[in-house]
């Protein structure tokens, strides 16, 4: 029972000193007003192109209808070194500052086929303003190693942002 | 009691502690998003072990095609005020077709007659548009000799000797190769079509799985008379009726053969031909000789305009005309054997420049 007690005691006057520790001076001061919370994070791919296809024909890069999704697509790589290099644009378009806060890959593992981007980890912890841009290069190339015939590889690549504090 | 009381209350403490400090946190990260990229790539099977990969250069700008011929400069038995003309083979051309690993060059095979014993050579050129190197190249012909519809013909060709050469074995990316096919034009068989191939062969380093190779096939079609204004079957309609289509050419049944102003050729000639421009007309004949045997000629009734050579096997002439000398044509004299064997395989006419 004392022993509880004691524990009880003890768990409400750490919350009260935490609570004092912020308000130790403290003083009242009324402000009456209307405030209404409308910040918003939103960050987009803005724009998406082909802009190098070396041996390389038909590639495409579609941004999706939510901006959010890109797709990239490199059908038809014709023999080992050759490649198609996409140059994406994203855009913070919501109304508080953003940072990119890490760049998450999948299947970049292929031996045949060198999945790479430029860029991107020069943006990592870094702001974002509101209308500020992070611009990279993706690149996709067929190994100069590969005896491959025929070769066929799916790729990820998660930028993950958060809203600056 | 007590203690169970003193239990219940430490732990609805204990929940709101927890809430507090969960409140902390998510107020530090309430807002976040990942943008996505979602990708595909693919390989295809260029490198199948027959194709290699090129671009056409176009060699012949003035006439949009790829390649040049030393028949034009060479052989143009026709002056213009001292000038040779140049392009002839041009008019002779009736296709030509750069298609993934072959490019087919085809002419009117009547444009060898003039040639006979003469060596003509043709040039063509591409680049190499990949980031590596080809070696090893070789330039390799085959002579498809004389090809029937379906068969080819064995110990018969239309060239005494064919030869093909590269000028780089080694191809840097993007750099440019010339390829030169010689031919030398041996006894024709006009009844048939002629082909020579020529393979050309690299291998590209450093994936080399194999050599690849590009063709390029000259052929010389007997079926196509391209641009041929004289239809010599109007030679059968003549009031004359001394000529008989047989299965090798017209035979002309007697010595002198005429068509005049009313037959058909004679007016059918005069609409196609053009004034100031140059024409070939040329002929193969067989038969026994004699006199002017073998020659094809225009006239207006009082003299000629056109005077086709004589005598055996296949020879030309070049002419131009007024508009004058074209409304005035009266009479086509086409000259046989005495004794009816005279053959002509064919006759033609068509334009060698503008």
């Amino acid at each position: 029972m004392k022993k509880q007690s004691i524990i009880f005691v003890s768990i409400i006057t750490l919350m009260i000193v935490l609570s004092v520790g912020y308000a130790l001076f403290s003083n009242t001061i009324t402000i009456q007003g209307t405030a209404t919370a409308n910040a918003r994070m939103d960050v987009e791919f803005i724009t998406a192109a082909v802009t190098t296809e070396v041996g390389s024909t038909n590639a495409s890069a579609v941004i999706n209808s939510d901006k959010n999704v890109l797709t990239i697509t490199v059908p038809s790589l014709e023999y080992p070194t050759s490649y198609a290099i996409v140059t994406v644009t994203v855009t913070n378009v919501g109304t508080i500052p953003v940072k990119l806060t890490g760049v998450r890959t999948s299947g970049f593992d292929n031996s045949d086929l060198n999945i790479s981007y430029t860029n991107l980890d020069s943006y990592v912890d870094t702001t974002m303003n509101v209308n500020g841009t992070h611009t990279f290069t993706v690149k996709v190339e067929w190994d100069e190693d590969s005896q491959a015939q025929v070769q066929n590889a799916n790729f990820n690549i998660y930028l993950d942002y958060e809203q600056v504090r | 009691m007590e203690q169970e009381k003193t239990r219940k209350r430490l732990y609805i403490v204990t929940i709101v502690l927890l809430i507090y400090v969960l409140s902390l946190s998510i107020g530090y990260a309430f807002f976040s998003e990942t943008l996505e990229i979602d990708g595909v790539a693919s390989t295809i099977e260029y490198y199948d072990g027959t194709k290699l990969p090129h671009t056409p250069v176009t060699l012949n700008n003035k006439k949009g095609v790829h390649f040049t011929s030393n028949y034009n400069d060479e052989y143009s038995y026709l002056t213009v005020n001292g000038t040779k003309l140049t392009d002839g083979y041009y008019y002779a051309l009736v296709d030509e077709n750069w298609n993934d690993d072959t490019y087919i060059i085809t002419f009117d095979k009547g444009m060898l007659g003039a040639f006979q014993g003469k060596t003509i050579t043709y040039t063509i050129a591409f680049t190499n548009p990949t980031v590596l190197t080809y070696t090893d190249g070789t330039a390799t012909t085959t002579d498809g000799s004389v090809l029937s519809a379906s068969n080819a013909v064995s110990g018969t060709s239309d060239f005494s000797s064919v030869s093909a050469s590269i000028d780089k074995t080694s191809l840097d990316p993007n750099e440019q190769v010339t390829l030169t096919l010689t031919t030398t034009i041996g006894t024709i068989d006009f009844t048939k079509d002629s082909i020579v191939k020529v393979d050309v062969a690299y291998k590209i380093y450093p994936t080399d799985n194999g050599t690849r190779h590009f063709y390029f096939i000259l052929k010389y079609d007997s079926t196509i008379d391209v641009g041929n204004i004289f239809d010599a079957d109007l030679l059968t309609q003549c009031s004359d009726k001394s000529v008989t289509k047989v299965n090798n050419g017209y035979n002309v049944t007697k010595y002198s053969f005429n068509c005049n102003n009313y037959d058909s050729i004679v007016s059918d000639l005069k609409s196609k031909l053009e004034p100031g421009v140059t024409y070939r007309l040329i002929r193969d004949f067989q038969g026994t000789q004699s006199g002017v045997s073998g020659s094809v000629r225009l006239s207006d009734g009082s003299q000629l305009l056109v005077n086709g050579p004589y005598r055996n096997g296949i020879r030309h002439i070049d002419f131009t005309l007024t508009q004058e000398q074209i409304d005035s044509i009266a009479r086509i004299f086409t000259y046989g054997a005495q004794d009816g064997s005279g053959i002509f395989t064919f006759i033609r006419i068509y334009k060698i420049s503008d």
